[in-house]
């Protein structure tokens, strides 16, 4: 058999698809993909005012693995930290989804997709911040 | 244009072989020579517009020519290099006999890491195909085939125009490699959404 069980399992009753508003400044949004196979993924977080992760979706286009490497990324990133969420590697997905050689760029695929994500969300909050404390301090 | 590979003269009756693999002239089973490419295989200088039929009929000499049956009398290393030549035929002539993994192979004699160099797509078309998928999607569940049929048209479109452009950058004097990676990427998508719209994810 091709696929482990939990690919299957990931694939078949794939967490947390769906979308969150794009223009949320507490969300952010990675959109990658990997011409390997034609994939492409786009994967979303959502930060609570605590700076962790509170919901997590995705949406793949390809194959099973790509699919279950993003639906296990959703699943990992909630209740972290944007930091702690960086610290998840790809090899970390393979190595729970036993990944053949063949698809280990569809776990990488993952890995960029949560970066994106969070850099899309630091990028959103790095401009914002600054400006509304520009703005609230001559009413001060 | 890349220039043909340079066959030595068969080992077995001196002519030109018409073939890495195989002498065409006097049947004699070559000992490829180091760094010949899959057009090489086939008698054939590198180009991205390649004769189907031509290639047909060069892969029927050809796999005569290093077909067991020929070779029963051979020695065991004749027959073992005709062995593996044959699996060398039968990979080129995969490569050179469809237009995407031919331009690939191509762009890939030029540089061997430019697909991989430019993985990375620009958001933008990412954001377009996710945004056709998610309509590829929408339409296989409302079981509407007419829609399904006005986005594959449009992948086989863009597909076409990708390729045609790669097939003319390709044959230039100085090639735009990382353009023509990107569009050989893209057009793999493509492919993916075409295949999508056919068939559910495999």
């Amino acid at each position: 058999m091709a696929y482990s069980d939990k690919v299957i399992d990931h694939y078949e009753n794939p967490r947390n698809v769906g979308s969150l508003s794009k223009s949320d400044r507490t969300v952010g949004t990675g959109i990658v993909g990997a011409p390997e196979c034609g994939d492409v993924m786009k994967l979303q977080i959502k930060v609570g005012d605590d700076g962790v992760i509170e919901d997590a979706k995705f949406k793949t286009f390809g194959c099973g693995s790509a699919i279950a490497s993003s639906s296990l990324a959703t699943e990992w990133v909630k209740g972290k930290t944007v930091d702690e969420a960086l610290e998840i590697k790809n090899t970390d997905i393979v190595e729970e989804l036993s990944l053949p050689p063949v698809k280990i760029h569809c776990s990488v695929l993952a890995e960029d997709a949560i970066r994106a994500a969070l850099n899309d969300y630091r990028g959103k909050n790095a401009d914002a911040a600054p400006v509304e404390q520009a703005a609230e301090k001559p009413g001060e | 244009m890349l220039p043909s590979f340079p066959l030595p003269p068969c080992a077995g009756c001196g002519a030109a072989p018409g073939s890495s693999l195989a002498c065409l002239e006097c049947g004699t089973v070559l000992d490829e020579v180091a760094g010949a490419h899959h057009f090489a295989r086939f008698g054939l200088a590198p180009s991205t517009s390649v004769d189907g039929d031509d290639l047909e009929l060069r892969y029927l000499r050809l796999s005569r020519a290093l077909h067991p049956d020929f070779q029963a009398s051979a020695t065991a290393e004749v027959q073992a290099l005709a062995l593996r030549n044959s699996a060398l035929l039968n990979e080129a002539r995969q490569v050179l006999d469809d237009e995407q993994p031919r331009a690939e192979y191509l762009l890939g004699l030029h540089d061997i890491d430019a697909l991989e160099r430019n993985k990375a797509l620009d958001p933008g078309f990412l954001m377009e195909s996710l945004e056709l998928s998610e309509e590829v999607e929408q339409a296989r569940a409302d079981g509407d085939g007419e829609t399904l049929e006005t986005i594959a048209e449009n992948c086989r479109s863009e597909i076409a125009r990708r390729l045609d452009a790669a097939t003319i950058g390709l044959a230039s004097d100085a090639p735009d490699i990382d353009a023509l990676a990107v569009l050989l990427n893209e057009t793999r998508v493509y492919k993916r959404i075409l295949r999508d719209t056919e068939s559910p994810h495999t």
